[in-house]
């Protein structure tokens, strides 16, 4: 399997086929991060789209470091913040917050499986951090990565990455902490 | 569960057994990821932003590429197809060795076509035995080794003439330029229709409904009288070029309707290196 920068090197004198396999090594990866972080199937898709047109329209700019993962993500994580700035967003998020007050039916609720309320409550929980906690907890719990390349991929320093995974850890901790799962409902 | 250890110290207000239990309920967080389908939509909706090959490199990449996977492809072809093919030139040059009276212009001209005939019999033995799908699925795509295929089996073909040639105008003092023009326009020419026929009926009865036809056509020249098959032997070398370039275009225009037809992403390079 060639690596990242042998793949680029390709890309760069034309070759289709080691576009595709760059793009099949890191779509879920991007795709997950996006996804955690706006929550909706679609907008994820497309935000994922665009993230990878960005990188092909800036792979000349990427510096051989070896790290071709953590500048890909930098780009999906701005890609998502210029998102949480959008008129589209914005409306977007009018919107949900209806369905939220529609969808909060208790009766509907408890027809699901517990698994699933599960997943949503954490879904629900890790939403409601500031968009700059979630980026720091997605990063660091299911990409897996160390506080120092959290700290550039979010252009931030290393104290600040941790005081926000502290925080952000904190808050999940008290929406979803305790055994009751309709007290930690009510909490959400 | 190693990066929570790690972190714990940073979560100062909460518990080992709190965290463990958050961490196991942040698991439940899945996600749904989009189909195979929806990634090669991006994937396509990217292929505009790589940057053009240059076209120099690119041919030369093609025909690099082109070779190799020949070199591959000979091992894959069967040994009845080798052995008759070199039979059929040997029985040629025998009979033009003991027969003086055959006229060696039209001995070529018979010959030079046949070994193509049987060759594509070979070449789609695959999809007339519904083999096709499965090799379109492995790494190296149908349209590759068809393509392959045609290369070794032309490129023998051809060798295989020019011997031949070489050997009779050696023997029956013949004009080698002109023999060769002689045996090339039909070899091109029947190639073409061989492959035009064999794209539209899937059938390896198809070869066979050629050769006979060939071998017909033949005969039937045999019969007409000896003048007429004079003039067509001895007919302006510029008809025989003009021949053997319709032939070619037959060819040329069948392989790309074939490819076009078999790889399913256009805008990637038929010969490209598959990682």
């Amino acid at each position: 399997m060639p690596t990242d920068e042998e793949l680029i090197e390709e890309i760069h004198r034309g070759s289709q086929a080691a576009m595709e396999v760059l793009v099949k090594k890191y779509y879920k990866n991007i795709f997950s991060y996006i996804y955690r972080k706006v929550g909706d199937y679609h907008i994820s898709y497309d935000l994922t789209q665009e993230v990878f047109i960005k990188m092909m329209k800036s792979i000349d700019r990427y510096e051989s470091t070896g790290k071709f993962k953590n500048w890909l993500l930098k780009i999906a994580v701005n890609h998502c913040n210029d998102y949480y700035k959008s008129k589209s967003y914005k409306n977007k998020s009018k919107e949900t917050q209806l369905e939220d007050r529609i969808g909060d039916n208790p009766d509907k609720v408890w027809d699901l499986l517990k698994k699933k309320i599960e997943r949503n409550l954490v879904k629900k929980a890790i939403m409601s951090l500031p968009d700059y906690q979630r980026d720091v907890l997605i990063l660091r719990y299911y990409h897996d990565m160390k506080l120092k390349d959290i700290a550039d991929i979010t252009s931030s320093k290393e104290a600040t990455v941790k005081s926000r995974l502290r925080q952000g850890i904190g808050k999940l901790n008290n929406l979803l902490g305790g055994e009751d799962i309709e007290e930690r409902k009510n909490r959400l | 569960m190693k990066k929570e250890k790690i972190d714990f110290d940073i979560y100062e207000d909460i518990t080992e057994n709190e965290l463990d239990e958050l961490w196991s309920m942040m698991d439940s967080y899945t996600v749904e990821y989009p189909d195979e389908e929806e990634i090669d939509n991006t994937i396509n909706e990217l292929r505009q932003y790589v940057p053009e090959k240059e076209k120099e490199e690119y041919f030369i990449d093609r025909f690099h590429y082109l070779l190799n996977k020949s070199m591959i492809e000979i091992s894959f072809i069967s040994k009845p197809f080798w052995i008759m093919s070199f039979i059929l030139f040997i029985m040629g040059l025998i009979t033009m060795y003991f027969n003086k009276y055959i006229n060696p212009y039209l001995l070529a001209m018979v010959i030079s076509p046949l070994p193509f005939t049987f060759g594509l019999i070979e070449i789609f033995k695959s999809r007339d035995k519904g083999m096709m799908e499965i090799e379109m699925s492995c790494k190296t795509s149908y349209g590759e080794v068809l393509l392959s295929k045609l290369t070794i089996i032309g490129f023998y073909n051809i060798v295989l003439n020019t011997i031949f040639s070489l050997i009779i105008s050696s023997i029956s003092n013949v004009d080698f330029l002109r023999l060769t023009l002689i045996w090339f326009a039909p070899f091109t020419f029947i190639s073409g229709i061989s492959l035009w026929l064999s794209m539209k009926i899937k059938s390896s009865y198809t070869m066979t409904i050629i050769v006979s036809i060939w071998i017909g056509m033949i005969g039937t020249l045999l019969n007409t009288p000896y003048e007429l098959i004079e003039r067509i032997l001895w007919m302006n070398i510029t008809i025989y070029i003009g021949i053997s370039i319709l032939g070619i275009s037959m060819s040329f225009i069948q392989i790309r309707s074939f490819i076009r037809k078999n790889i399913s992403h256009k805008g990637r390079g038929l010969f490209e290196v598959n990682y």
